[in-house]
């Protein structure tokens, strides 16, 4: 069953992540975690994810790119000014 | 009609790789390695303008040189003034632990699905209107369940691993 409390949390850990909070926010969700452990837990997994799904982003674009060279090469122009 | 986000990137690697190649060579570096570190500062690029904190003075292709340049000079050590931040926190990034590269190793065959949603949320800017017809979810409501559902997941999955111990900063 989708849980709202929870989906609300992880929308809370994103802001705070992503720096959308302001200052006033960001601190009342440092306190949270410092009197909430279990948070802390899931805000530094959390940061975890992001940095998993930015590796594998740059992953795939890396192939991406090189696909992209590997086709400008059949241009003329392009494999002249390389060279 | 407006060029697609993949028309653009070839139209930015055709004119801006030439020039970032001769600087490469001028600087002792081969062809191969000139793709290599444009490919890293395009990576750079691209990743500041889909977070949305891209922040070039002058044109695309200044900047790709510019990263180009700094990105060459630093793997041979000659680059002695302070990172810009874009790039060290690149490098930073890069350095992955054999932990790191086994959990996505992992979540690539238990979660591949979920990667590819969050990253298309994330970095190549899909609305969770197209998130949700390109990966066949109902509606928004849906997508956005389907999102947090996935961001719960990948996390349990970290920290049931125990990859990352270190504090958030």
């Amino acid at each position: 069953m989708f849980m709202r409390k929870e989906f609300i949390e992880t929308e809370k850990i994103e802001d705070f992540l992503m720096h959308r909070m302001d200052a006033g926010e960001r601190r009342l969700f440092e306190v949270n975690m410092l009197l909430d452990p279990s948070l802390a837990e899931k805000t530094e997994a959390q940061a975890g994810v992001y940095k998993l799904v930015r590796r594998f982003w740059r992953k795939q674009t890396r192939k991406q790119l090189s696909l992209i060279y590997r086709q400008l090469l059949k241009e003329t122009p392009f494999a002249q000014q390389i060279q | 009609m407006k060029p697609t986000e993949q028309e653009i990137l070839v139209g930015i690697y055709r004119e801006a790789f030439p020039a970032a190649a001769q600087l490469v060579k001028r600087l002792g570096g081969s062809l191969e390695e000139a793709k290599d570190v444009f490919h890293d500062a395009l990576l750079i690029y691209l990743e500041r303008k889909s977070m949305g904190t891209l922040n070039i003075q002058t044109s695309v292709k200044a900047y790709l040189l510019g990263i180009t340049k700094i990105l060459w000079l630093r793997s041979r050590d000659q680059y002695l003034a302070t990172l810009p931040e874009e790039v060290e926190s690149f490098i930073e990034d890069e350095k992955e632990t054999t932990e790191e590269k086994n959990m996505l190793d992992y979540l690539m065959l238990a979660g591949q699905k979920c990667m590819q949603m969050l990253k298309a949320f994330y970095y190549d800017q899909f609305s969770l209107q197209e998130i949700a017809s390109r990966f066949g979810f109902s509606g928004i409501r849906s997508a956005t369940v389907q999102k947090h559902k996935c961001l719960q997941k990948i996390r349990n999955e970290v920290k049931k691993m125990n990859v990352y111990e270190e504090g958030v900063h």
